[in-house]
């Protein structure tokens, strides 16, 4: 048949072959839990996976007949299928949701209250040990609907060993003037005039884009980046002088790369871990990546400048905001394992197994040591940068002003376009596109 | 589905019986062209008037909700950015399908004459950037020849030419892009085009041989005529593939700088992925399939008319 | 003389083409390829580490005891499938759409047509046809992928195959309708065997693009025991950075089969490697 004899049996019994083999999908049973997140417990490749596995293992052990079926997703896509399963009954039990997104998950009415499900039956301690700033986004009157994980925030990588060579301590790279003066000395230029390694790294493609100097310049300056209505309000002298200081690094000071227009952080943590940086722009979940490339000890996170000494410039927050789908038909039973994967022991392996910022304040109080250590000490940093400067998009905030923002710095330096106009240009884009 | 066919050709009713078309032919032809159409009415048509519909509404976290009409539409065409990144995408796409209809066509008609396991062996070599994972392919794209710490970068600055960037300047990064286009979809042309060279009837060339044609003439008058369609089906699907490819302009060339290759799938990525907004996401979405349809099928009709 | 000079010169300028594009092709691939043996710490490094690198197979090992190997088989059933579905549904739509005459023939055609951008550009109403898809209980099932990709390659295949039977004289199929063949015959028998590249280019189009699908597959199904190998690898790409390392290495061994399959199906393509490919 077809004339393609061998090949048509070849081909037949792979087909075949396949076929039997192929495991179908469990079918949900009253007791499984499905749950969404971009962590494989079974590929176990990365520290939080093997974490998530012993906390799947302790809870199924401890609930007789409960089975936790997690279904990895990929993390760019996994919270607008989540929205969309939502309204196709599809959804599953547990979500982790990203952080930016768990309003919008709300006003869709995605995700349960935990407060019913378990958290109004804490005692003070146990809330206000996990009080704080996360635990309040978003939050109602009587109602909580998330536990954010794997928290992260923007700030400066930087390379631990470089600064002890030139003797600069990076705590006290508190305003940009120390900052520059000290990028200025970890720059090398070669005797050709090629440089070989810069002392900042920024990267202002749209794509991915991270907060860039003058998204925290303005919220310094002026404590907002939105007017009353939410709209962008960035064409002001906050917004010039932050993209001024931001460009300035390339153009004046050439401590950053001029190839900086059209990089992406990616990109940026790539270089950063051939050792073409000495400091970069970065997002603290990151971190661990770097130090496996680099070693633990030459890799470390400092805050972001201000114009105030002492003090860091705010930086937005990220993480994954554990939650129960509102659909879910076994909410109590996602209720406890949630409730179980933020419990003082859990959070203790996600901290020092899996090297995640740590979410109750006992686990900072506890273990002490562990904090003192300094391959950790990253993780009190990041700690401190987010408690004192981590920023959280305000309520009916839209997207992208992060991608705007870098458009406006590709303006300026691609087209010579005047800072406050390249500014005026990316508020109307971001205007336009939320209909403002 | 065993019907015999009327024995056509053989009695001299042959031709009257062909030109009133049997019912058992025509019913023969719905016949077997009916499994596809349902599939595709089914998998690809439906889904996509759904997607229509959807478009028509105020969608909110990814929820149709009030009708709205053609709102979104409205939308996107009063947007003064979306007129230039779709002369953009036109300028990009007819650039680099050009370019490698040009060169696929020439490669194969190469290949063609070779023989053996060396005539497999070129094959694969050129068509191993299609086959690889596409993101992979263009991570690795962007890594080696684009990248500040790739091969390439480091080749040039080897040579003394440390000031290169080819993503940093807004022509040098059109240019990245056309290549890397190029280098993406030239296997899969060259597959093609193969398939239509070697489908080509031999005892054509045989005759035209025997007549003593010269290589050209036989190019000429046998080989491209006899190519028409499977040029046809390479143009129409290098077009749509190039105005709907996400990797180059988002991966290669990361749409930069200062939108110099920022197209349209990548606009309508950023409208989703970065600006969460699904309304004039989806108008753009369903507005592509339009003028993706209309592009084919005028292709078609072009090609037609001159046959 | 002149003539035989010039197609000798034309000759040479298409082997060094060839030969530049070969190099394009096979450097950033055998980079990646380099990359999926070395160690994190000398993944990425400045000056660009060519060849002095300890090689390892940790990243290998790792990729293989992640379950990626589960991804490679359920990609290998929906690739399979998905080209059985369009070959079938292709093959009689092409052979009807050329060979046969019926009512609406040229608006059927037109859909066809109509349906590759469709298919091509199919992630840009991806949210709707989530909708469409997941109403009807249709994602997360073990057909649901090989419907997805084989649809996908169904116009593309009728196009290829209709093309290529417009090649082969009628003359032929009459002949064999005198000696009493039905019109399934017809096509089997005779006009298929001298199809034999458009056939083998269809499948391996279809192979090729079901295999390295990454959208589809990574929003279509939930469970892990039904996700091909595309999201998986793309779980290198991850919110904790790119692993370099694994990915390569994941990609490499995802390459693999596609080049056992071009070896397969390839060889309809070559002249002489298979007998009759091309005389009737």
């Amino acid at each position: 048949m077809f004339g393609l004899d061998r090949t048509t049996r070849i081909l037949l019994r792979a087909a075949v072959a396949s076929l039997s083999i192929l495991t179908l999908a469990q079918q949900a049973s009253a007791q499984t839990l499905r749950m969404w997140t971009f962590l494989d417990p079974a590929s176990g490749k990365d520290p939080r996976e093997r974490v998530l596995k012993k906390l799947i293992d302790q809870f199924e052990a401890a609930n007789a007949g409960v089975k936790i079926q997690v279904e990895p997703q990929v993390w760019q896509q996994m919270t607008d299928k989540f929205l969309a399963a939502t309204q196709t009954g599809t959804a599953p039990d547990v979500m982790w949701v990203h952080l930016r997104r768990v309003p919008d998950a709300i006003k869709l009415g995605a995700l349960a209250n935990l407060d019913d499900l378990f958290a109004k039956k804490w005692s003070k301690e146990e809330a206000d040990d996990i009080d704080g700033s996360f635990w309040r986004f978003s939050a109602k009157p009587g109602a909580h609907y998330h536990i954010t994980h794997s928290r992260s925030n923007v700030g400066q990588f930087y390379r631990a060993d470089l600064f002890r060579e030139a003797g600069i301590d990076p705590k006290s790279l508190t305003t940009w003037d120390k900052f520059v003066a000290a990028a200025e000395k970890l720059t090398v230029r070669g005797d050709n005039g090629v440089t070989t390694r810069w002392g900042f790294g920024q990267a202002f493609a749209t794509d991915g884009a991270n907060n860039s100097v003058v998204f925290s310049v303005m919220l310094d300056k002026n404590g907002v980046i939105f007017d009353e209505k939410n709209r962008a309000n960035w064409a002001t002298p906050a917004g010039v002088d932050g993209l001024n200081l931001q460009l300035d690094m390339i153009r004046k000071w050439k401590i950053t790369q001029p190839g900086a227009v059209n990089e992406k952080n990616d990109d940026l943590y790539d270089q950063f871990n051939a050792g073409r940086f000495a400091i970069i722009r970065g997002a603290s979940a990151r971190i661990p990546r770097a130090m496996t490339a680099l070693g633990a000890d030459k890799v470390g996170f400092f805050g972001t400048p201000s114009f105030t000494e002492g003090k860091f410039s705010p930086a937005e927050v990220a993480g994954w905001s554990v939650g129960v789908w509102s659909g879910s038909k076994q909410k109590e039973l996602a209720g406890k394992f949630v409730e179980f994967m933020s419990s003082k022991e859990a959070d203790r392996l996600w901290t020092m197994e899996g090297g995640a910022v740590p979410i109750r304040k006992s686990t900072v109080k506890e273990n002490a040591a562990f904090f003192a250590d300094p391959k950790n000490a990253y993780l009190a940093d990041v700690a401190a940068a987010m408690l004192e400067a981590g920023w959280f998009p305000p309520d009916g905030a839209g997207a992208g002003w992060n991608e705007e923002l870098n458009r406006a710095a590709q303006d300026v330096l691609t087209n010579k376009t005047d800072t406050k106009a390249a500014l005026q240009k990316a508020e109307q884009s971001y205007n336009r596109a939320h209909r403002l | 589905m065993s019907i015999a066919a009327a024995p056509h050709g053989t009695t001299p009713g042959a031709r009257t019986a062909r030109r009133i078309r049997p019912l058992r032919l025509r019913l023969a032809g719905v016949g077997y062209v009916t499994p596809a159409m349902a599939l595709l009415a089914f998998t690809l048509i439906l889904p996509s008037l759904y997607g229509f519909y959807y478009s028509l509404h105020n969608i909110r976290y990814l929820k149709a909700n009030e009708f709205i009409g053609l709102e979104n539409y409205r939308y996107l065409v009063t947007d003064p950015e979306f007129w230039h990144v779709v002369i953009r995408s036109t300028g990009f796409t007819a650039v680099a399908v050009t370019f490698t209809l040009v060169i696929a066509l020439s490669v194969s008609l190469w290949i063609n004459q070779l023989h053996g396991p060396f005539a497999l062996f070129v094959q694969i070599v050129v068509i191993l950037p299609w086959v690889v994972s596409h993101v992979v392919g263009a991570l690795l794209f962007r890594w080696v020849f684009v990248n500040d710490i790739g091969l390439g970068m480091y080749f040039l600055e080897q040579m003394g030419i440390h000031w290169f960037k080819p993503v940093s300047d807004p022509t040098t990064a059109m240019a990245v892009l056309v290549g890397f286009a190029c280098w993406r979809t030239l296997g899969f042309a060259m597959l093609l085009l193969l398939s239509g060279l070697k489908s080509i009837p031999q005892d054509l060339y045989e005759a035209a041989h025997v007549d003593g044609a010269t290589a050209r003439q036989r190019l000429f008058a046998i080989t491209l005529p006899m190519l028409k369609t499977p040029m046809l089906i390479t143009l129409v699907i290098l077009t749509v593939s190039n105005l709907n490819n996400i990797e180059g302009p988002l991966i290669v060339t990361g749409g930069g700088p200062a939108d110099a290759t920022n197209v349209l799938a990548l606009d309508l990525y950023m409208r989703a992925f970065a600006k969460f907004d699904y309304n004039s996401a989806i108008a753009l979405g369903i507005g592509m399939f339009a003028a993706n349809i209309l592009l084919a099928l005028a292709y078609t009709r072009l090609v037609k008319s001159h046959g | 003389m002149v003539r035989s000079r010039g197609l000798q010169a034309m000759n040479i300028a298409m082997g060094v083409v060839v030969l530049s594009i070969a190099l394009l092709n096979i450097i950033p691939l055998a980079w990646g390829v380099l990359a999926s043996f070395k160690p994190p710490s000398q993944l990425i490094t400045y000056p660009p580490r060519l060849f002095d690198f300890n090689a390892t197979w940790e990243n290998y090992i790792s990729v293989v005891e992640g379950g990626f190997m589960n991804g490679v088989r359920n990609s290998t059933f929906y690739s399979i499938a998905a080209v059985a579905l369009a070959l079938a549904a292709g093959g009689l739509a092409a052979f009807g759409f050329d060979r046969f005459e019926f009512r609406q023939k040229g608006t059927m055609f037109v859909l066809v047509i109509a349906s590759i951008p469709l298919a091509i550009g199919s992630a840009a109403i991806l949210v709707p046809k989530f909708l469409f898809f997941a109403s009807l209980g249709m994602t997360n099932q073990w057909y649901t992928l090989p419907l997805i990709y084989g649809v996908h390659s169904v116009p593309i295949t009728i196009w290829t195959l209709k093309g290529s039977l417009e090649g082969i004289p009628k003359e032929l199929d009459e002949a064999a309708y005198v000696d009493g063949a039905s019109s399934f015959m017809v096509l089997t028998r005779i006009l298929a065997p001298l199809c034999k590249p458009a056939i083998g280019a269809a499948a391996l189009l279809i192979f090729i693009h079901a295999w390295n699908e990454f959208v589809a597959g990574s929003v279509m199904v939930d469970a892990r025991e039904l996700k091909p190998i595309q999201p998986l690898l793309y779980q290198y790409i991850g919110f904790f950075g790119r692993e370099w390392g694994p990915l390569t290495a994941a990609a490499t061994i995802a390459i693999l089969p596609i080049l056992l399959i071009y070896a397969l199906f390839g060889r309809l393509l070559v002249s002489g490697l298979t007998r009759g490919a091309t005389k009737g």
